[in-house]
């Protein structure tokens, strides 16, 4: 090709050096540039309120509200949870089995990776996504899986028949009912507890 | 390279190109012919979809209340499988006299209110519309009689009621109705049976979503047989939307099953030996039995009189066996023939009524319902005939 | 003399005659029209003869015209054929088109709303006329869309025509495929069928997790509209889909082919040396003229193209439309878009903030700057051997990371799960449970057993009546019915009793157990039967001493409900497989009398007469 040489002897030009101006800026120059800065700012400004009126907002009590169960509700102990589809939640009653904590707990019934729903899976005796796989015991507890934390659950008072009551602690364990006799379970779905891990 | 060999001339690409084209429309008016049939089919294959994923959610949340075949529960809800529910009159020649009637009457009256209608006239017309009136009443005592069963359990053959939407006066489509109910649920009222219906829209607080009541109306509606409906259609439903004018029975029936802890007694069925099985653990009442079968008594599950001596007379009468000496005739004949080996009296007895077809005495034509064991009798309530039954031994 | 006041028309007429004024007013309209072109040029053009004026008018409305401005006058001659560009940057921009006018017309018919998405889904398939085909083309265009865009770039690669100068289009062209993927992947939501629904609800959760968490919350909220994807996410989904992104498309398709034009298009690496202006200099005897050359071959490959798109979707593509969406149910199996699958097999691996945000942000952080950093002057493959293993590389991984993140891989449930969903499984990506094409008529009522079709066939009765009466026999082991395990059942005492117990608590109307043999007129039910069979047999580890039943029960008059059951005796598990002992043989959990527990398993579904699942 007679074009070959042509590019040889552009890619053999010598490389050009500038010699760059480093003098203070003018009193114009120095107005453009405020200039300049006040446009950012204005963009800035601009895009923070996009997104003030683009977020969206809830009015009070529109996500979240308190669910109550009575004891007939209460899943048996080690028993297959009871899946409330309005709230997205689970009702279960974990046994200390070694693996599990035992206690009545309301689980977010939402996988923690990427939002879909998982169900339980009675003959393996875990959550399971039919997403990504991510595998959770019956009290909420990361098993496997991509799943970054274990269920959030929901923060719920127990009243039990003696007319004792009982709350959900701060990170969110099963309540121990300690033999007691549930009269019913107030799940506030407004207070979700996020665990910190795989814990 | 085999594009140049191909379109490396011009006039072959102007070719392809016009060709491609050709071929489009071609192709376009080939689909254009057969979109109307692809539309059809596609909307038969969706309303079917439809009716599918209605059947999923009603056997899932209706059920329970309307029964499994949708003819209602009683004391629950009216059957949705249901004549009345689709407009569905089965005496339209008499609707037609009505009409014929109330219209001359009208006419009638009209003429007699009018100025100068003589004394004499108005006479005449005050006769002819006491005849009409005794007609229509006639008429309507008529259609109630012969829908009794049904009447029993709600149903109200005159005038407008035998369709739900003229009853209530709905003046928008059938669609709309059972989805408006669907979303709304409906309360009661006096002239309703007990239970309400909660709503099951989401925007009422219910679990559904709107594409879901459709497909449940789509479902419903789907249990439309058109003008093949038959009154054994109308007697299979277990309830209609209103109470009975009678409602005594029912009302009784209702508050016991309340009582015993709202569970609604079942009827026996047909399998005799555990029937056998189940009324041997009772006592059965003779003298409650008598009632039973005289019709002084309704049965306990239907609040209806039983129908034994529209053809079991005490004495003989051609049309069944004569109700004296019963169960004398069943142990010295019946049990001696060779298919009833093994049978226990009150097996036979119990075998006779509630599967009255699986044998017909000699001399006798078998007119006998086959319901008694499915939907009539409780446990009880056969007990207490066959006790009755065992005193008719002369 | 002009009877007007100034020369007209009519001057003209009386001047030269009425055709020939007509004429030339004609002849000056098309050169008006066409920006230079008179009838003779267009003439001469369309008879492949030299122009016959001076300066060229072929040139002209590249100069003057706004259509032709972009297009350069000629092209090199090198690059004309399918090779060495297989035409990918066209059919690109062809799509781009193609996609808005299908787009445009579907805009007719659609509202973005939750409450009636989906029912103008099923308006466009079914009342209006070809509605089904414009979807059909829109979603095929749409998907090849993704797939030329990325071809293009891979042949960009390979060819080493990202070289200088050609770096900056290189990184427009990157963008340019980064929109099309989002806005392939925002057009999935708005059919709102299931597949749309939780595809995206996984797409957009990947943008909550970026960090910090407070900055991936509230860009998960701004996408969505709301905590879930609701009537705020679809329409938010529906304005980038028409609006934001087709207008980023349109820009920076701008970009992109100035700079193709100003640079010139790359030629196959042995003709072109880097640096080397393409686009000023291509000589005389490599000249390919746009008009007339170039311009007829494009208006054949728009009718070809066009025409493969038309015959693909009257008789071979039918764009998926699944379930309405339901935010309470996540279907089994579901599964990004396919052009994301590589995201959603390396979000399997871990941790969601690195493989969903970090880890494409590296990959195309490094595609961007690559053409900065690889500076060797040659294009040749002998001479980039490094760069072509590393995109060859880079293409494997992104195969296997694919692979991985189709739903078999990794997301497997328990066996009688997986053995229900597959045989009754609602049309999903384009598939359906197997039981639902069987012939509504071969659906005839009756209780069937998978044992039916183990042994000989001759045999099917006497094994059926078997079986019956084996179920009948009294059992003492625990039986996992409903009513028992909610402790309100009294004694069952065989395993028929236990499945009969099953079959109520599914509100079936069934009052006794007794399976009798498939019919010999229903050759596609046995055919399902044996499937069921043969899914229970290959995890025999799992449901030990198994087996299935169907049950096909008349619902109404043209409504026929199917039930399948799975029986098995439990077996201990752990972490989801069965426990083995020291021979390899399951352990069966026992009941504290020692005997085997029968557990059941049970769906159903409803299938209509018209209902014509897939070909019947």
């Amino acid at each position: 090709m007679a074009t070959a040489s042509v590019t040889k002897a552009q890619a053999d030009k010598p490389i050009q050096t500038q010699v760059i101006d480093i003098s203070a800026p003018t009193r114009r120059e120095f107005l453009y540039y405020i200039w300049g800065a006040s446009i950012a700012l204005v963009l800035g400004e601009a895009t923070a309120g996009l997104i003030w009126f683009a977020l969206p907002r809830f009015k009070a009590g529109q996500f979240g509200g308190v669910f109550t169960y009575l004891a007939k509700d209460i899943p048996e102990p080690n028993a297959a949870p009871l899946n409330i589809p309005s709230g997205r939640f689970w009702l279960a009653n974990p046994i200390n089995d070694g693996v599990d904590q035992e206690g009545f707990i309301a689980l977010y019934g939402v996988c923690t990776h990427l939002g879909c729903l998982p169900k339980w899976v009675d003959t393996n005796h875990r959550f399971e996504c039919p997403c990504h796989g991510s595998k959770y015991q019956l009290d909420g507890h990361w098993i496997e899986g991509p799943a970054p934390r274990s269920f959030d659950r929901f923060k719920s008072t127990i009243t039990f028949e003696d007319g004792t009551t009982a709350t959900t602690n701060d990170v969110g364990d099963p309540i121990p009912l300690n033999g007691r006799k549930i009269l019913k379970v107030d799940i506030n779905t407004g207070a979700r507890i996020r665990r910190s891990g795989h814990v | 390279m085999f594009e140049r060999m191909l379109v490396g001339k011009i006039e072959n690409r102007i070719t392809v190109g016009l060709i491609s084209l050709v071929l489009i429309m071609v192709f376009l008016g080939w689909a254009a012919i057969n979109e109307g049939g692809r539309m059809q089919a596609f909307q038969q294959m969706e309303s079917a979809r439809s009716i599918e994923q209605g059947a999923m959610l009603f056997a899932a949340n209706c059920t329970t209340c309307h029964g499994l075949d949708g003819r209602g529960l009683a004391g629950k809800a009216p059957g949705l499988n249901n004549p009345m529910l689709f407009g569905h009159d089965f005496y339209p020649d008499v609707t037609k006299q009505i009409s014929n009637l109330t219209g001359e009457k009208k006419t009638l009256t009209d003429e007699k209110n009018a100025a100068g209608t003589t004394d004499a006239r108005k006479t005449e017309i005050d006769a002819r519309v006491t005849e009409i009136d005794t007609t229509i009443t006639g008429l309507d005592a008529k259609r109630t009689a012969d829908t009794k069963l049904a009447v029993d359990k709600g149903y109200n053959p005159t005038d407008v009621s035998y369709s739900r939407l003229l009853e209530v006066g709905w003046s928008g489509t059938l669609d709309s109705f059972i989805l408006t109910t669907l979303i709304h649920g409906r309360p009661v009222s006096s002239n309703y049976w007990p239970q309400a219906m909660p709503a099951w829209s989401q925007t009422a607080g219910g679990p559904l979503r709107q594409d879901q009541l459709e497909n449940i109306v789509a479902y419903i509606k789907n249990w439309d047989k058109g003008d093949n409906w038959t009154l054994d259609d109308l007697y299979a439903v277990n309830q209609f939307p209103i109470l009975p004018e009678d409602a005594g029975p029912i009302r009784e029936q209702l508050r016991q099953a309340i009582a015993n802890g709202g569970t609604v007694p079942q009827p026996v069925g047909t399998d005799v030996k555990a029937i056998a099985a189940e009324v041997a653990k009772l006592t059965g009442d003779p003298a409650k039995g008598e009632q039973l079968y005289h019709a002084a008594a309704p049965a306990t599950l239907t609040g209806q009189n039983l129908p034994c001596t529209g053809c079991h007379q005490q004495a003989a009468n051609g049309v069944g066996p004569m109700t004296n000496g019963t169960y004398t005739r069943v142990v010295n004949e019946r049990l001696k023939e060779p298919q009833f080996a093994g049978y226990t009296p009150e097996e036979y007895l119990i075998d006779s009524i509630v599967n009255p077809a699986d044998y017909i005495v000699p001399g006798f034509q078998n007119v006998m319902v086959p319901n008694l064991g499915t939907e009539v009798l409780n446990a009880q309530d056969l007990a207490d005939i066959l006790a009755y039954l065992k005193t008719e031994n002369q | 003399m002009s009877v007007l006041p100034f020369p007209s028309f009519l001057d003209d007429v009386k001047e030269k005659g009425l055709k020939k004024a007509v004429f030339e007013l004609v002849d000056e309209s098309v050169e008006r029209l066409t920006a230079g072109l008179n009838i003779q040029d267009i003439r001469e053009a369309m008879r492949g003869e030299p122009a016959s004026r001076k300066p060229n008018p072929r040139l002209q409305p590249h100069a003057d015209g706004f259509w032709l401005h972009m297009r350069p006058s000629y092209f090199h001659a090198d690059m004309t054929g399918l090779y060495p560009e297989f035409r990918l940057g066209w059919l690109s921009t062809y799509l781009v088109f193609f996609e808005t006018i299908t787009g445009i017309l579907l805009m007719v018919w659609y509202t973005p709303s939750p409450e009636i998405a989906y029912s103008n889904m099923l308006a466009i398939q079914s009342t209006i006329p070809l509605g089904q085909l414009m979807r059909d083309l829109h979603r095929l265009g749409a998907e090849a869309m993704v797939l030329i865009v990325s071809l293009h770039m891979a042949r960009t690669f390979f060819t080493g025509s990202y070289k200088k100068p050609r770096q900056f289009t290189w990184f427009t062209g990157l963008l340019l495929l980064a929109i099309t993927g989002f806005l392939s992947f925002s057009g999935y939501l708005l059919p709102w069928d299931q597949l749309a629904l939780w595809a995206v609800t996984i797409g957009a959760s990947m943008i909550e997790a970026t960090p910090p968490q407070i900055v991936g919350d509230n860009l998960n909220l701004l996408l969505r509209g709301g905590p879930d994807i609701g009537a705020n996410g679809i329409l938010r989904f529906y304005l980038l889909h028409v609006l934001a992104l087709p207008a980023l498309l349109f820009v920076f398709t701008g970009v992109h082919y100035y700079k193709v034009i100003v640079h010139g298009h790359s030629l196959p690496p042995k003709k072109e040396n880097i640096g080397e202006d393409t686009a000023k200099r291509v000589p005389l005897d490599k000249r390919v003229y746009f008009t007339p050359d170039v311009l007829t071959s494009e208006l054949m490959w728009i009718g070809v193209t066009t025409l493969i798109f038309v015959v693909l979707c009257i008789w071979f593509y039918d764009a998926p439309l699944e379930l309405h969406a339901d935010p309470q149910v996540t279907p089994l199996g579901t599964t990004a878009p396919w052009y994301f699958l590589w995201i959603q097999g390396a979000l399997k691996l871990g941790d969601k903030v690195f493989f969903g945000i970090i880890f494409p942000t590296i990959i195309l952080g490094v595609l961007a700057v690559w053409p900065y950093l690889d500076v060797t002057p040659s294009r040749r493959f002998a001479d980039r051997r490094f760069a072509i293993t590393f995109f060859l590389a880079l293409i494997s991984f992104i195969t296997c990371l694919s692979y991985m993140g189709l739903a078999k891989f990794g997301v497997e449930t328990s066996p009688d799960t997986e053995i229900l969903h597959e045989l009754l499984y609602p049309p999903q990506h384009s598939h359906v449970g197997a039981l639902l094409p069987i012939p509504y008529e071969q659906l005839v009522p009756g209780m069937y057993i998978t044992r039916q079709v183990e042994g000989d066939p001759a045999d099917g009765a006497n094994i059926v009546a078997a079986f019956n009466q084996e179920i009948a026999q009294p059992y003492t082991g625990t039986i996992n019915s409903p009513a028992i395990v909610t402790g309100a059942a009294n004694a069952k005492t065989t395993v028929g009793d236990g499945l009969l117990d099953v079959v109520t608590d599914q509100k079936l109307a069934v009052s006794a157990v007794s399976f009798k043999e498939v019919p010999s007129d229903a050759p596609e039910l046995l055919h399902v039967l044996h499937l069921f069979d043969e899914d229970i047999e290959a995890n025999t580890n799992y449901l030990v001493n198994g087996w299935g039943a169907i049950i096909i029960t008349q619902n109404q008059n043209n409504l026929k409900r199917a039930d399948l059951v799975i029986s098995w005796n439990e077996v201990q598990v752990e972490g989801g497989k069965p426990k083995l002992d020291a021979s390899g043989k399951p352990i069966l959990a026992l009941d504290a009398n020692g005997n085997p527990i029968v557990r059941y398993k049970t769906d159903h579904v409803f299938i209509h007469k018209d209902a014509l699942y897939f070909g019947h």
